[in-house]
């Protein structure tokens, strides 16, 4: 491996990071707020760490696997440090670890905060905040190769590590042409939202905020309250379209768009999609309904479709609070906390694709138990599964339930009850953000002790890296320099 | 590019980071702790304004007890003392007060102070229409509703100071952070210079400096490569024709 090349690429990340800045400073100073100098400082730090290696390091031909792994994980580290400066120089309540948390938080699009009062910060520490969602939700790498000049074999090594080949194949086009095209689904669904949420009465920062963290499945509301403060159906029920529309994979989205409806009909995990959270919505609405919760069954209706849909598709926006809802809406929102959305989205969590695959493979042993000389294959969408990929995807789940579990009794040695150390590590792994109990969707995570914080910012990249990502970036085989 | 510019660029960075870091850390300390610092004289004073009017009422009070002693000259003159007192502290404060939160709480207690004022002219102007227990009653209760409203002044000021002092403290934290900040960025900066300087500088010196040795004592033909293009690739050019003219006149 060679350092010089990989503090190249993560300076060019660097640089991304100093616009969405530079950006934040510009709204500070118009608005003469107190944001101003905490942004504008760390914006020169970001520059400056951007442009030193690019001029020393030249630009090689090609990168190793090992070199491009190390670029993409240790993007996504460093870019929470830096995430961190706005917020420890803005102090308040900003702390070393809650600027950590509030940091990778945004980074990885999990959307918990610790803020007690968001209402209070600068409008351009706001603006921030919520850039954050919006530079992880595809990957900030995804941005510096649509930005950068043609990067040839560098660019398609480090797409493939930033999303995965399966992703990128989806859309049928070369590696280069994919991530042009996610680009461009993911900037259109923005300003989509953001026009659409100004039309139904929102000002342009809060609907472009709000619109960052829809887009990213993130959840940071620029709102003490969330969603619930602008107490919109309209608004709710935009937001819930384009959750829908984020939580999609974006290559059943770019079919859509170029008329190839014959890929959403055919495709299982988009129907499961659709169809489990349908079912979950109704199910919640009539328990709250039956429950008492709430005195009409549009108005159960109406929250149940909100949250439901916002911790399926691993958002975290909040309509109401969940935390004091019978136990079975509670579990079922456990489970889509698990569950979250499709793979090729901006969604976190286990992943439909990965539990279609599960219940396939389940409904494939159950057969096998009844016919044992018989062959069952295992098609998802028209394509056969060989063992090999229902084996990494039991693993990966199997993987995730243990990493949740794990946080969970670290959080209880820690103090935290059990059914907010359970959700939260939950909603940390998914990136989903609210969790139950003291860490609900209209609570936030500033109770928990610094060490748990620590835990869970470590946990939230994990489930963004997708486990594997970060555990081998840790491997010593991984750093091996090379003379 | 040119290693000079390479070499003066990391360290005017260093440069401009502790710089920075420095000149916000002292306008921190001068100019925004010193706006935190005259708001919290004038609470300070808002709270010795507020006594003053407790006290005139206090005043009062005893007023009424010496014209219940039927020493009358020595209540009327308490009276007019603590009236008088009372009126110019409620005007000072009325000239200072900054937002509607202050404004109501004054116009409250001009009202209370206005009903015991009506109770008091009354009573000093021979018009007796109540009996003297009467008057203690009624003066009583208007009094101990407009010390009550005066308190009420009192502990907002009291909590805005205990507000201020939290914020000069989180100012305090202001002041210090960037320098913490820059240094621990110029630190991490000069780890990283050092290793460029080392990799793109000092290493391609060492090898260089290697392959002379191998190609004068061993005949070990020079071929190195360098990463960048900059003075170190001329040297190791000019070292290149150099080693290519002594074996064409070797031979």
């Amino acid at each position: 491996m060679r350092p010089q090349i990989v503090i190249r690429y993560i300076g060019f990340v660097f640089l991304f990071n100093a616009f969405f800045l530079f950006v934040s400073s510009v709204i500070s100073f118009f608005n003469h707020d107190a944001g101003l100098f905490p942004l504008a400082y760390s914006f020169l730090i970001a520059l400056l760490f951007g442009l030193f290696p690019l001029i020393f390091v030249p630009a090689p031909e090609e990168i190793t696997n090992h070199e491009g792994l190390v670029i993409v994980v240790g993007s996504w580290f460093l870019s929470c440090i830096i995430g961190m400066l706005p917020y420890i120089l803005n102090g308040g309540e900003f702390t070393i670890v809650n600027s950590w948390f509030e940091s990778v938080s945004g980074y990885t699009t999990t959307g918990a905060t610790i803020l007690n009062n968001i209402e209070s910060l600068p409008l351009g520490i706001l603006f921030w905040r919520a850039s954050t969602h919006w530079m992880g939700g595809i990957g900030i790498i995804i941005f510096v190769l649509a930005v950068l000049p043609s990067t040839g074999f560098v660019g398609v090594s480090l797409a493939r590590t930033e999303v995965s080949i399966s992703n990128l194949k989806q859309f049928r086009k070369r590696t280069s042409e994919a991530v042009r095209i996610i680009l461009y689904i993911y900037l259109g669904i923005t300003v989509l939202e953001t026009a659409a949420l100004m039309f139904a009465g929102m000002n342009l920062f809060d609907a472009v905020t709000h619109s960052f963290a829809t887009v990213a499945t993130g959840g940071f509301s620029d709102k003490n309250m969330s969603v619930a403060a602008f107490n919109s159906v309209s608004i709710e029920i935009i937001i819930m379209i384009f959750m829908i529309l984020s939580g999609t994979n974006f290559a059943l989205l770019f079919s859509v768009v170029v008329g190839r409806f014959s890929d959403l009909k055919t495709s299982s995990v988009f129907k499961y999609y659709i169809g489990s959270n349908f079912a979950a919505i109704i199910l919640v609405a009539l328990d709250l309904f039956f429950t008492g919760s709430y005195q009409s069954f549009w108005e159960a209706l109406r929250y149940s479709s909100f949250q439901i849909l916002s911790v399926g598709t691993s958002t975290g926006f909040a309509n109401a609070d969940s935390s004091v809802w019978p136990a079975f809406a509670q579990l079922m929102i456990i489970f889509f906390t698990l569950q979250c959305a499709m793979a090729g989205s901006t969604s976190g969590g286990i992943k439909m694709d990965r539990i279609v695959i599960f219940f396939k493979a389940l409904k494939r042993r159950f057969r096998q138990v009844l016919h044992p000389n018989a062959v069952f294959p295992l098609v998802v969408d028209g394509k056969k599964l060989d063992d090999n990929a229902v084996s990494l995807a039991v693993l990966y789940i199997t993987g995730y339930i243990f990493i949740v579990f794990v946080s969970s009794m670290l959080l209880t040695l820690l103090g935290v009850d059990p059914l907010s150390a359970f959700s939260g590590s939950a909603a940390a792994m998914g990136n989903v953000g609210p969790g139950l109990s003291t860490v609900g969707s209209l609570e936030n995570y500033s109770q928990i002790p610094d060490a748990g914080k620590w835990l869970l910012g470590f946990v939230m990249l994990l489930g963004r890296l997708e486990i594997y990502g970060l555990v081998v970036f840790f491997f010593p085989q991984t750093w091996k320099i090379k003379k | 590019m040119k290693l000079k510019f390479k070499i003066t660029a990391g360290f005017l960075i260093i440069a401009a980071m502790l710089f920075i870091a420095g000149a916000w850390s002292i306008f921190q300390v001068k100019f925004a702790g010193k706006n935190l610092r005259k708001m919290f004289g004038e609470n300070l004073s808002m709270i010795y304004e507020t006594n003053k009017l407790n006290r005139a009422l206090e005043i009062e009070q005893k007023a009424f007890m010496l014209f219940l002693l039927d020493k009358k000259d020595e209540s009327v003159a308490l009276f007019n003392k603590a009236d008088s007192t009372f009126s110019s502290t409620l005007k000072k404060i009325e000239m200072n007060i900054s937002n509607k939160q202050e404004k109501q709480i004054i116009e409250n207690i001009k009202k209370e102070y206005a009903s015991a004022k009506n109770l008091t002219d009354k009573l000093l102007s021979d018009k007796e229409e109540y009996s003297k227990e009467d008057y203690f009653a009624k003066l009583k209760t208007v009094l101990e509703k407009a010390d009550k409203v005066v308190d009420e002044f009192h502990k907002y000021y009291e909590t805005r100071l205990t507000e201020l002092t939290m914020k000069i403290d989180a100012e305090e934290n202001r002041s210090i952070t960037p320098g913490l900040v820059a240094m621990s960025a110029a630190i991490v900066f000069a780890l990283l210079f050092s290793f460029f300087v080392n990799h793109y500088v000092v290493t391609p010196i060492v090898t260089i400096t290697k392959k002379v040795n191998d190609f004068t004592e061993n005949g070990i033909p020079y071929d190195y490569e360098t990463e960048s293009n900059d003075e170190i690739h001329e040297l190791s050019e000019s070292v290149r024709k150099l080693t290519v003219k002594a074996e064409i006149n070797r031979d």
